[in-house]
This record gives C-alpha cells, structure tokens and sequence, in this order.
C-alpha cells in the first residue's frame, strides 16, 4: 500500500503553535511524517502536547509557524477552503450550539461543500446522506433529535456527518472520548473498516492506546519538547517509544502483552506452575497483593490444577500444604502463612 | 418541504391575515366592518374621516406592526445563531444604545439649543428618525471595525455589551443636565410606536426592511453549518469572517431601522425565535426563517391589538405590551418543555 503516490498527508519539519503579540509559541517542532491513503494513522500524545494544535493545522483551520502541510502531494497554502472541505472531513469533540436539530440534517450539513445557496439536496446528495447513515448503522436514528441520542449515537451521527462530506480523509479528535468501552470498540472498529474497505484515509487522536495498538496501521507520537516518532505499533514498542510516552513511576508498558499496568511493589516472591488457561489471572491477582513471580526455586509455590469444570490451586510452604478453589480462598492462605 | 410544514405555513398565514385586519378594524374609533372592507379594496365611503383613519394611520400601522415583529425576530435569530447565545437579541451588539444615544443628542441637545423638535412638527419625527440611523449606524461602523479584529464571537459579543453600556451612560448624563419636559418626551421615544410611521417614511422603511429579510434569508445555509461551531463550519469551506459580517450587516439595517422609525422595542426580538424552535421544535434555519417572520408580525399585531385597548382614547406603551403579554408566553413554552436547554445545544 505504501508507494510515493500514495501519499494523503504529509509533514515536511512542521512546526506548529501560536502568535503570541511579537513572539511564536511553538507547540511542536519539525514534525515529519507521512500518512498514506487507506491507512487509520492514531496520533498519541499526553494530554496538552499540541495533539489538537496538529490536527487544526493539518485541517487548515490554523496557520503552521513553518514548514508546510501537504494534501495529496499539494500544498495546503495552495489548496482553497472549498476545495480543502472536499478532500478534509472533521469529527470534532466541540459542542453543536443546536439540540433540535434532527440526524438527518445534521448528515446532510455534510453535503455543505456540494450544495447550492439555499442548501437543496439532489438526488445524489441523498445518496450520499444515506450511504453515511446505512455504513454508520444510524439510519433508524434519522428522524430523532440530536439532543436525545446516547454519546455513542451521537458519535456514530458525526462519523456519518463527515462521512457524507464526501472526502478522501477523515481528522478526528478523540473520537472515543466519554464512550464506554463496547462503544469505543465500535467506533473504533468502524473508522477500521472504513479505511479498509473505503480507501479513505483516517488520522485520529487518541488516548485509547491499548487500542491504538490493535487498529493502528500506523503510531505518530508525540512528547512534550521532543521530536515526533512514527511507525507502526509494534516497532514502537520494540524501539521503547511507548514506554519513554509513559514516563511515569506508578505505570509500566507490559512489552509482552502490549498493555499498560499499575506497578505495584512486589517483596514477596513465589513460583507458580500448571493450567495455562487461568495462569495470567493468577499472576494478576499475585501481583496486586506484592507477589512476584520467580522462575527460580522459592519456599513458596502455587500449582494450578484442572478438575473437570473446577480449578484447584494448590498453595505450598515447606512441608505446609493446603487448596484452594478459588482466586480468594487462594490468597487468603497466602495471606495466613 | 414537507407537508405538514406547508399545512402550518398556510394556518400562519391565514392567522396573519386575520389578525391585520383585526388590527385595522379595533381602535378607538369604532368603524363598521363593511366600510373597513369597502376602505381596503379600493372603493370609497362617504365618511371620509373613517377613511382617513383607516388609510392614514391604521394600515400603515398595520405595516409597520408586520414589519417590526419579523424584522426583529430575524435579528434576534441571526444575533443567536452567531452568537450561539439564547440571551442575545437584536440589540446586543449596542445598536439600540447607538439609536438612542443619537435620539438623546437630537432631542436634549437640540432643546437646549432652542429648536425643540416638538414645534417642528412632522419635520421632527424625521429628524428622530435620522438622528436615531446616524446613532445606530456609527455603533454599527465600530462594531464592524472591531469584528474584523476579533477572531472569536464571545468576545465581540462582549464588546458590544460594553458598548450598550457606554452610549447608555452616555445618554443617562445627557439626561442629567436636561429639561424635565425634554427628558419627558425622549422618554416617550423609549416607549416605542407603531403608530408614528407615515406613507412617506414606509417608503423608505418597507423596502430595507424587505429586502434586508430577503437578503438574510439567503444566508440560511451558512446560518445551519454555523450551528456545527467556528470550526466545523470553516472544515466545510464556509467563510467565517465574511459570513459574521454579513449578519452583522443584516442586524444592524433590520433593528437601526427599525429603531429609527419606531424606537427600541424591547422583547421581541428575544422571544421570537425561542418561541419558533419551541413551536416547531427545530434548528434548521430553512423552515425557522418563514417561521419567525410570520409569528413576529402575529405576536406584533396581538401586541398591537392590545395596546390600543379597543374603545379606549389611551394607547398602551407597545414596550410595555410586548413584555408583559410575551414574558409568560415564553415562560409558558419554557416550562411546558423541560429540556429547553437542550434546545438549544448538544
């Protein structure tokens, strides 16, 4: 997929950031980095890095301090707002001043770039707002309020607002906030598919990291004062970027698992062994209680034992042995030893 | 449009028709109706006083009554959907202050100097009337500079709270240092009137008014993708600083005018467009537009029918009839949907 002609979006040393009377306020500096078509590019960043600043830039809304954005190998200096509202559709996380408006015609804003000045849908603007609504699974939402949809409604109905729009990318801004986590997984899945099965190109910010890492085609990351990293998922992982992202003593990046987890301290050690299927809860339960899982030969070991339908976890000290059938009962007798 | 949409539209219109001629058949004059009719198609009675009245003072009151609830609903819509502020009117960006200001100078200046406007006749109610464009349109001329500067819509919408502010000031200390009789009649200014507009002036008042409605019915499109917020609005190629200027041109001809020839009439312009999205329970700037300019003229002509209390020489401040009858309509609406708010943004 990648190849030079396939460029959505590109970087070249972007600096990004504000006017401030007589001198800049530089965000992030000499961004370089390329999105091509049909990729879901997640944008990751602690919170206040300049991940909206980028996306606004990239967007046109605001003017880059240097450097330059290009559009489809065009730069953006060059490309006009109407055209630019065909190529660049935003889902944003800014409020919409206006609750009676229905579904529908918040969709067919979509058509905004295409319509004439009194706004009449032609047939195949219709088609279009349909096609949003059918591919988003909104359309029996069409006729309801925007101020009575859930969080997720009201997503899906931006999604298929900047769908309708009719642009060959897609700028989100935290698509997923305020979602539950079934509604984040849809919506996530979605902005998948559509990369995928539509060719269009999708840049989202995001601090849904665990599933950044399963959708992501491709990782930008950002650090407060630090060059921007690309690439995808796992070579970031590989290269430490996720774990210099989260620069924090109360969290550790699990390389193995890719996923993040609360450190704990650990002082008390013990070997564990027996059925894979429950092992990784066990550890967890251990770890949580300053159980350190040790490879080597300790005084204290836990086998997990399947019995038909049960588990049995058999805890031993020395010559001291006792079961358990269940994670509770299992620390509780850690716990008395 | 949708059928039920164009149903609603001919019942408002049938309304309009109705009350109008409601309104030019009660006054203090009682006049049969068939003469009233006799005078409205054209043909001429024998009491030529009764026409007079009809034709001199009621129809163009009628009018005027017409023209003022649409002009300012619309104002008062364009003013919200901008500012995207269920508290902002037509006079939010000072152009009522500036009219006043401008009446303030014209009528305590113009006493102290020794030419009360109250000899001079007809002559002077069109010297309020210019006094009044000159006060508004030099508040609107500031305005706009200061909105080519100002990125964002908060701010200019404080700006021009401190600007009512100020000119408002301004007239309270030109009061200060004048005559009671002369404080007296600009007070009667502030009362508002429909009831002062001639023939020559609704020469001038139809057709800004008109075509000033028409003008910013053409906007209606770039008025629902605002709705979506500056930035969403600008994704779709809409230009922000060119369309904010637009409507702020719109505002200021629909309410300076109106202010000129009938003074700052309060309410209205507020209520107007709640009233519609509560009625109609929509956003959409396509079918809230003929619905705020038909059921501004209907509340102005109730407004209207009431002031002149029928049978009565008195004639009710039509200021004061638009609060007192439009305060607990809203208040009605407000409470009988308990989610208002939401109305109004998600």
């Amino acid at each position: 997929m990648a190849g030079e002609n396939n460029i959505a979006i590109e970087l070249r040393d972007l600096t990004i950031g504000y006017h401030r009377g007589n001198y800049q306020l530089k965000i992030l500096q000499n961004l370089n980095a390329v999105l091509h078509k049909g990729e879901l590019v997640c944008l990751v960043g602690e919170n206040g890095v300049g991940k909206s600043t980028l996306l606004r830039t990239i967007s046109g809304v605001q003017q880059p301090l240097s450097g330059e954005v290009f559009i489809a190998h065009r730069s953006l200096r060059d490309i006009s707002s109407m055209e630019l509202a065909k190529t660049i559709s935003l889902v944003l996380t800014d409020r919409i001043y206006a609750g009676n408006l229905s579904v529908k015609e918040l969709v067919a804003l979509g058509r905004y770039p295409y319509t004439n000045w009194l706004g009449n849908l032609r047939k195949e603007d219709q088609k279009k707002i349909d096609w949003a609504l059918e591919i988003t699974g909104t359309q029996y939402l069409e006729d309801q309020l925007i101020s009575e949809l859930s969080d997720g409604q009201f997503q899906k109905t931006l999604i298929a607002r900047a769908l309708a729009q009719d642009s060959d990318m897609i700028i989100l801004d935290e698509p997923t906030a305020h979602l539950d986590l079934v509604n984040k997984i849809i919506i996530l899945k979605l902005l998948k598919d559509l990369a995928s099965n539509t060719g269009k190109s999708i840049l989202m910010a995001t601090h849904e990291l665990e599933l950044s890492l399963q959708i992501a085609d491709f990782i930008w990351m950002t650090y407060k004062n630090d060059k921007m990293v690309t690439g995808t998922p796992e070579d970031l992982i590989i290269n430490g970027s996720f774990n210099k992202m989260i620069n924090h003593d109360a969290i550790l990046f699990d390389e193995l698992h890719g996923r993040f987890q609360i450190k704990s301290k650990t002082d008390k050690f013990c070997s564990l062994s027996g059925d894979k299927s429950v092992f990784f809860l066990t550890q967890n339960a251990l770890n949580r209680k300053g159980w350190s899982i040790s490879e080597k030969v300790s005084d204290v070991s836990i086998n997990i034992r399947k019995n038909e339908m049960e588990f049995i976890w058999q805890v031993r000290k020395n010559d001291l042995e006792k079961e358990a059938d269940s994670i509770k009962d299992m620390l509780d007798i850690l716990n008395s030893l | 449009m949708s059928n039920r949409l164009s149903g609603i539209i001919l019942l408002l219109l049938g309304m309009l028709v109705i009350l109008a001629i409601m309104n030019i058949s009660l006054g203090s004059v009682y006049i049969p109706f068939q003469k009233i009719f006799a005078t409205l198609t054209g043909q001429s009675i024998e009491n030529e006083g009764w026409q007079n009245i009809i034709l001199q003072f009621r129809l163009p009151k009628a009018i005027t009554a017409i023209l003022v609830g649409s002009g300012l609903g619309i104002s008062g819509l364009l003013m919200q959907t901008l500012f995207r502020n269920p508290l902002a009117g037509p006079f939010v960006l000072g152009i009522s202050s500036g009219a006043s200001l401008g009446v303030a100078l014209a009528i305590l200046a113009g006493m102290t100097f020794g030419f009360g406007l109250t000899q001079m006749g007809i002559g002077g109610s069109w010297i309020l009337t210019i006094s009044a464009s000159l006060g508004a349109i030099l508040v609107l001329l500031v305005v706009v500079l200061v909105s080519l500067k100002v990125q964002d819509s908060m701010s200019l919408l404080i700006i021009g709270l401190m600007f009512g502010s100020a000119t408002s000031a301004i007239v309270t200390v030109l009061q200060f240092f004048s005559k009671a009789e002369s404080i007296q009649a600009y007070l009667v200014w502030t009362f508002g009137s429909l009831g002062g507009v001639t023939w020559q002036e609704l020469q001038v008042f139809i057709p800004i008014v008109s075509i000033t409605l028409f003008g910013s019915f053409m906007l209606s499109k770039k008025l629902n993708a605002l709705l979506l917020g500056d930035n969403y609005a600008r994704s779709l190629g809409l230009n922000i600083n060119n369309t904010r200027l637009l409507i702020i041109i719109a505002t200021a001809l629909l309410a300076g005018t109106i202010t000129a020839f009938c003074g700052p009439i309060a309410f209205i312009g507020i209520a107007i467009p709640h009233i519609t999205r509560l009625i109609f329970n929509t956003s959409n700037h396509k079918i809230l537009f003929p619905m705020v300019v038909l059921c501004g003229a209907i509340l102005m002509l109730i407004c209207d029918i009431i002031a002149q209390i029928p049978g009565r020489e008195y004639t009710l401040p039509i200021n004061a009839v638009t609060s007192v009858f439009g305060a607990p309509l809203v208040i009605w609406l407000v409470v009988r949907r308990k989610n208002f708010s939401k109305t109004f943004a998600k």
